[in-house]
């Protein structure tokens, strides 16, 4: 079994690559890999309670409710929370300081910045 | 070595050059190479450098989901399959590069 970690890093309007991303991260859970998603820099956007329905955007709950089925990690850097001033999350995810970010990284067998 | 590569930048980004690159000397230095294409990589499918690495022996899928959003047709030597082809990638390669 691989550790995989998928690395979400930018603003989830106008663009459909952070679904994408998570999209991504469901299907790689196929082969009983083990999958964890970071959130970190513009990216944490994606794992605040935002409607993108109000400008016609379509939600990522779809995404983000099979990660939870599966048991995937879902963790996001608190720097880049802090720095956003963003305190509340959707549920099921986790804040994690700096350093376990980075051990997470440094334990993973792929890493997918998307 | 088997060597994984995912692209998800449309060919206007250097990553299609790179990816084209690493693949061809892979696999002059005998690595299997597997691309998977998803996102806007999916645009990459109609380069005439990527019917030549099928050619050559490289496995390049591409995600038929995002290839049917951006309305591309079906290329000849080029797996049009789903994110569990790309988890098959990720799972049995030795090496896994990703160009997003």
């Amino acid at each position: 079994m691989k550790k995989i970690t998928v690395i979400v890093r930018n603003l989830p309007f106008n663009t459909r690559r952070n679904a994408e991303a998570l999209r991504m991260s469901v299907g790689l859970t196929l082969r009983e890999d083990k999958v964890t998603v970071i959130f970190m820099d513009d990216g944490v956007y994606t794992a605040t309670r935002i409607k993108p329905e109000r400008i016609n955007f379509p939600p990522m709950d779809r995404e983000f409710g099979a990660l939870r089925m599966l048991k995937c990690t879902l963790l996001v850097d608190k720097p880049s929370m802090d720095k956003r001033g963003i305190k509340e999350l959707i549920e099921n995810i986790k804040t994690a300081d700096r350093e376990e970010i980075v051990r997470t990284m440094n334990d993973s067998d792929i890493i997918i910045p998307f | 070595m088997k060597l994984g590569i995912l692209l998800t930048t449309s060919p206007e980004s250097e990553n299609t050059n790179t990816v084209i690159e690493i693949s061809k000397s892979a696999r002059e230095e005998g690595h299997e190479v597997s691309i998977f294409l998803m996102y806007d990589g999916v645009y990459n499918v109609n380069k005439k450098e990527f019917a030549e690495l099928a050619e050559k022996g490289v496995d390049i899928a591409i995600c038929a989901f995002n290839a049917e959003q951006r309305k591309i047709g079906k290329v000849d030597g080029i797996l049009f399959g789903s994110q569990y082809d790309h988890a098959c990638i990720a799972s049995d390669v030795d090496r896994f590069i990703s160009f997003g």
